[in-house]
């Protein structure tokens, strides 16, 4: 190792396979990625006008370096629901007994007859819920099982599947984030449509969310004398939130852009590689209409 | 005294004081970076310090647009990276490039002019993140003309310290200098071909997060780990004055790194191929390889003999001691799910960049400064030492372990503002951890400061009484 251009070599080398295997084959894997026809449309579309503007004051500011936007998925596990009891409801009865001895058979018969399909299974794994579908198929009835992701961002609703490639297609620069100090975004706009709730909590989070460390963002606001009549886009604060008499927070061009922008973020979009964990159930006693399109499409391709 | 760990010492002794004394002088230009360095060493730990306040009480400067969290914790992090430790360690490679080669440094003047304008490139990158005009990338969040004079000034720092490489007179390569040489190399390549994917002509999608965290690795692994091991590698042996124990374990811990050390970075649950998360994690289990190589090499070599400045050699010590520990932080962070997210996160890059990398470069510079002015004093080396050492067990381990409690909370069903309320009394330690550091980062300046005041007035009074020193013709010096 006395060589200065044997080091040079060899360094050049490790960078190139580095370079190869992270930046290069990745890039021949995903990085001409085109938008995919799903059930709801195509997904997914370039964000509005408004929407674009507010992605960039949300990089100016820095939110990134509080929230990530990725759903993350620890698991999985399935639901079996039985959507039709075809001709022989006594042996689909007396079957379900046997292979779902928990749920009360004869009532769940009655209510698949009423056209209302109902989860038989909870949390089976998938060799399972295909050997429950394959034996009420051989006794006239029809089951379908639904994939329900798992894991922690789920169960805190933070979104209803994984994020995947896919959702970050259109996004410059995108912002998978590496830090949760505030709790992630992907979903924020499903989970908090109100663009008012952004507003107020942009302007102090503590006036929506007690105890929130998230620092307010008041300089996105204009905090100014009402004239004649008040403006209609004026905050409605109130106690110690609320500006002195006479004046009135009104949220900057800025403001309005980014609470667009967060009120674009969702995940609900289901994808062939994120299926979304919506389960087709029907409440009790209505006769709604049966989601058997959305239960098979959730179902992965074996 | 130079070089005498890894070479036989042929020279007559006389002669290789002035030779020593010589390359010292023509290093002294080095001052300029250091200097710079040391001040934006403080300015990120006053950034630092408004970020650490703002996560437990969040009203601190809220009003002031420039200072958002989302600001300043880029701003201390960028500060700390390309204008203290690189900069730092690009001025510490090109001395141990003279000192390891017996030469003269090659091109004063454009590193001095490279020097002032990577700063004023920092400056420029600093106010741009300061005034909203990151790219949002992670450690790339320079605007385009601050990256680019950075750029401009590394190539001309980066040519001078090849051309320094090429005329050394020892053709033997000691490991240091296989870390300098790879690490020359690794910065502009891994720095040129994220801003070009992410800035210039950005990929699509999810690829940039895959980019972005391709270079966070590289930066970390690559640049900022070789600065760190070549100057352990340089100073461990010299202050313990044993050789190398075994140059085989130093090959194998360079030839492993550059193999593995470009790999890694990714952890479960991104929304990238599977196989690349995959191959990250493992990459990040085969790094231990390098990693115990170096570890064992270097602490074997201080055996138990007691070192003639133990305080500066408590530097590299802990330095050495707390790289080991990262390597366990690291593999902790990536098979621990959610982790990676928390504080711990945070934790673990402040342990790199202060713990390690920050305390071989305070070192260094503790034991450069004195030579390069030629004044002797000790002060403050003990206690900026102690105070970093102190400072920033309290700042990381206060996120690292706070990080832990966060991941606790959010597996179970705590709401989340209550998740991030249990870890305000770590928030708060934290605080005080920074304010440490800060005392210590105040100290190495304070003392680098006052050795170019006392130079300065050594110089004015050579030039009043007209008693230049003598200067030494190259020939006669190498004799």
């Amino acid at each position: 190792m006395n060589h200065g251009p044997l080091i040079f070599l060899g360094v050049l080398a490790t960078f190139v396979a580095s370079w190869w295997g992270f930046v290069f084959a990745p890039q021949l894997q995903i990085g001409s990625q085109q938008t995919a026809q799903t059930d709801t449309g195509i997904y997914p579309t370039r964000r509005a006008g408004v929407a674009l503007q507010g992605q960039e004051v949300y990089v100016a500011n820095g939110c990134v370096h509080c929230h990530s936007q990725q759903v993350r998925q620890e698991g999985y596990t399935f639901d079996v629901v039985l959507a039709s009891v075809g001709t022989n409801a006594a042996k689909v009865g007396d079957l379900l007994r046997q292979i779902a001895p928990a749920v009360n058979a004869d009532e769940i018969v009655a209510k698949v007859l009423a056209k209302a399909p109902q989860p038989i299974l909870t949390n089976v794994v998938q060799a399972v819920a295909e050997e429950v579908q394959k034996s009420l198929k051989n006794v006239g009835a029809s089951a379908q099982f639904v994939f329900i992701p798992l894991g922690v961002d789920m169960a805190r609703g933070w979104g209803p599947r994984r994020t995947v490639a896919a959702d970050y297609l259109y996004d410059y620069p995108v912002q998978v984030g590496n830090s949760r100090l505030g709790p992630d975004l992907s979903h924020i706009g499903a989970r908090m449509p109100d663009a008012n709730w952004h507003l107020l909590h942009l302007y102090d989070p503590r006036t929506v969310v007690p105890g929130s460390i998230m620092p307010a963002y008041r300089y996105l606001f204009e905090t100014r004398r009402i004239g004649k009549q008040p403006s209609p886009e004026a905050l409605k604060l109130s106690g110690k939130f609320a500006p002195k008499d006479g004046y009135e927070v009104v949220p900057t061009a800025e403001a309005l852009q980014l609470a667009a922008y967060l009120q674009s973020l969702r995940v609900d979009t289901a994808l062939f590689e994120a299926p979304l964990a919506q389960f087709p159930s029907v409440p009790s006693g209505t006769n709604a209409p049966v989601a058997t399109n959305a239960a098979a499409a959730n179902t992965p391709n074996p | 005294m130079n070089g005498s760990t890894s070479s036989p010492v042929s020279t007559p002794a006389v002669s290789r004081e002035l030779l020593v004394a010589q390359i010292d002088a023509s290093c002294r230009v080095l001052l300029i970076p250091i200097f710079c360095a040391l001040l934006w060493l403080l300015i990120s730990s006053v950034f630092a310090l408004i970020t650490s306040v703002k996560l437990h009480s969040p009203a601190v400067l809220a009003n002031c647009a420039w200072l958002t969290y989302g600001h300043t914790r880029p701003a201390a992090n960028d500060a700390f990276v390309y204008g203290f430790a690189s900069q730092a360690g690009i001025a510490i490679m090109l001395w141990l490039l003279c000192r390891l080669g017996r030469t003269t440094l090659v091109g004063i003047g454009p590193i001095a002019i490279a020097s002032v304008f990577w700063n004023i490139g920092v400056k420029i990158g600093i106010i741009g993140i300061l005034s909203g005009h990151t790219t949002g990338f992670d450690w790339l969040e320079f605007p385009r003309a601050g990256s680019a004079i950075l750029f401009g000034s590394y190539a001309v720092l980066g040519v001078c310290a090849l051309l320094t490489f090429r005329a050394r007179r020892e053709a033997a390569l000691y490991p240091a200098q296989w870390y300098i040489l790879a690490a020359l190399f690794w910065f502009p390549w891994l720095y040129t071909t994220a801003r070009l994917l992410l800035v210039v002509a950005p990929v699509r999608g999810v690829m940039q997060f895959a980019v972005n965290a391709w270079f966070v690795n590289g930066l970390f692994t690559l640049w900022l780990t070789s600065i760190t091991l070549a100057v352990l590698f340089y100073f461990i042996p010299k202050l313990s004055g044993a050789p190398l124990f075994s140059r085989a374990l130093a090959v194998l811990g360079f030839w492993s790194l550059a193999a593995v050390g470009g790999f890694g970075g990714f952890y479960r649950g991104l929304p990238l191929p599977a196989w690349m998360v995959s191959a990250g994690m493992a990459a990040t289990v085969i790094l231990l390889v390098p990693l115990l190589a170096t570890v064992f090499n270097l602490w074997l070599t201080m055996g138990a003999r007691l070192a003639p400045r133990p305080s500066l050699l408590g530097y590299f010590k802990t330095s050495l001691l707390f790289l080991a520990l990262s390597g366990v932080f690291a593999i902790f962070a990536a098979f621990v799910p959610q982790l990676r997210l928390t504080l711990f996160g945070e934790g673990l890059e402040q342990f790199m960049l202060y713990g390690v990398v920050g305390l071989a470069l305070f070192g260094a510079i503790h034991y450069l400064a004195p030579r390069l002015t030629g004044v002797e004093n000790d002060r403050f080396v003990c206690l900026s030492g102690r105070m970093i050492t102190i400072g920033i067990l309290i700042y990381a381990g206060a996120f690292l372990v706070g990080g832990i409690f966060q991941q606790h909370k959010l597996v179970s069903s705590v709401p989340f503002a209550e998740v991030m309320n249990s870890t305000k009394m770590f928030l708060r330690l934290s605080t005080i951890g920074i304010l440490l550091l800060m005392i210590g980062n105040a100290a190495i300046l304070w003392r680098v400061a006052g050795l170019l005041r006392e130079w300065c007035r050594t110089c004015c009074k050579c030039c009043c009484a007209e008693e230049m020193p003598v200067k030494l013709k190259p020939a006669e010096a190498a004799r």
